[in-house]
């Protein structure tokens, strides 16, 4: 029977190795203290630097948020205006040449054998939603049954009455005695609604 | 590694070290995780608050070129007001423009008529229109240069309505009725002061 006694303290005892366990342990304790430091001084320095940031954005805006309003007024006042002027040029004209010319181009366009009774030429408003639309009308009666429709057709080729009412149709037509007959001759276009 | 081995200081020392690793571990989520709310909210401020600068920074760039452009709105509808009828007196007005003409042309005006409608100041601003009619017995011709007069003399008039019918006076002479309208108001807008 073999007996061991061992007569040194546990501070007393030594261990093989480069390093003792107590400097493993105090070097690690250093380390993570360290680490831990340098962690901290990083956070720090971002939340300072970020702190600036924020300082100096704010009194950027500060400094430019006025004048950008101002700007920002100052367009939507120009969009406003520019929306007047845009509503008002449509409205003068709506597109199409003055009443003076379309009732010029009529009397061109008006046969002999035509006699009028009555001519409309103007702007129908029906509602506050609806488009105005434009519109020409004449009557009256004429020598020979086909001369409403060969007018017609004459006023419809015509430019500016075109642009003015769109097509021209024929809406009633009656005999009145022999070879007098009587006539309803009308078009009739949308503001919005491009001529063809 | 036997823990019975070490003395009792080197005990504390190893679960110093184990505490300090795991706080060394929660600061580093902290700090470099950016998962705390409050962090959250400021960098957000930041990044919103950078944004707008940015926005700002645009529209004060054009601000200048706005300046211009609001300018030319504006001469251009102040020049265009001196056509829409006085409010103070719309109808002396508008009867001045139409009588001085229906006078050069030689046509002889029968009446001259304000037109309201029930409702219309209830309208926006924008929609409200000022119309007059008028009745004249005259020839087609002059009736044409009438209102060429009338038209080419004034950019915001707007011929409503033209109604002729024959008239039992002769063949020369028609019944005719115009109806005119202006925009009632002309509203300029003048942007900023500043």
């Amino acid at each position: 029977m073999n007996l061991r006694i061992d007569f040194l303290k546990k501070s007393e005892r030594r261990y093989q190795g480069i390093v003792s366990t107590k400097v493993m342990v105090l070097s690690s304790i250093g380390v993570l203290l360290g680490t831990s430091l340098i962690v901290v001084s990083m956070a720090m320095i971002t939340k300072a630097s970020q702190a600036a940031s924020y300082r100096r954005t704010n009194q950027e805006w500060e400094r430019l948020s006025p004048l950008a309003a101002a700007a920002r007024q100052n367009e939507a006042a120009m969009n406003k205006n520019q929306k007047t002027l845009d509503r008002i040029h449509a409205w003068g004209k709506g597109g199409s040449a003055p009443t003076y010319a379309i009732l010029r181009e009529v009397q061109q366009e008006i046969p002999d054998q035509m006699e009028l009774r009555n001519l409309q030429a103007g702007i129908l408003e029906d509602g506050a939603d609806e488009p105005p639309v434009y519109i020409l009308r004449l009557s009256g009666r004429i020598f020979g049954e086909m001369v409403a429709v060969d007018t017609k057709r004459k006023l419809t080729e015509n430019e500016v009455i075109h642009d003015f009412c769109g097509n021209i149709r024929l809406v009633s037509s009656g005999r009145e005695s022999g070879d007098i007959w009587t006539f309803v001759l009308e078009g009739r276009r949308a503001q919005e609604e491009t001529p063809q | 590694m036997n823990w019975s081995a070490f003395t009792k200081k080197q005990q504390m020392m190893v679960i110093g070290t184990v505490v300090l690793a795991v706080a060394q571990g929660f600061l580093l989520i902290h700090f470099l995780g950016g998962n705390s709310p409050d962090e959250d909210i400021s960098e957000q401020e930041l990044a919103q608050l950078e944004e707008k600068v940015e926005q700002a920074r645009l529209m004060f760039a054009r601000s200048e070129e706005i300046k211009k452009s609001l300018a030319e709105t504006i001469t251009e509808l102040e020049d265009l007001r001196t056509y829409v009828p006085n409010r103070s007196d719309r109808y002396a007005w508008a009867y001045e423009y139409v009588s001085r003409r229906a006078v050069k042309t030689g046509l002889e005006l029968d009446r001259v008529d304000e037109i309201m409608y029930v409702g219309d100041e209830t309208k926006e601003l924008e929609k409200q229109v000022y119309e007059i009619s008028l009745s004249t017995q005259c020839g087609y011709n002059k009736l044409v240069e009438f209102l060429w007069r009338i038209e080419s003399g004034n950019p915001l008039l707007r011929v409503k309505d033209v109604d002729i019918s024959k008239s039992p006076d002769g063949p020369d002479q028609q019944q005719v009725k115009v109806v005119l309208q202006w925009p009632a108001v002309l509203k300029i807008e003048r942007g900023s002061n500043e």
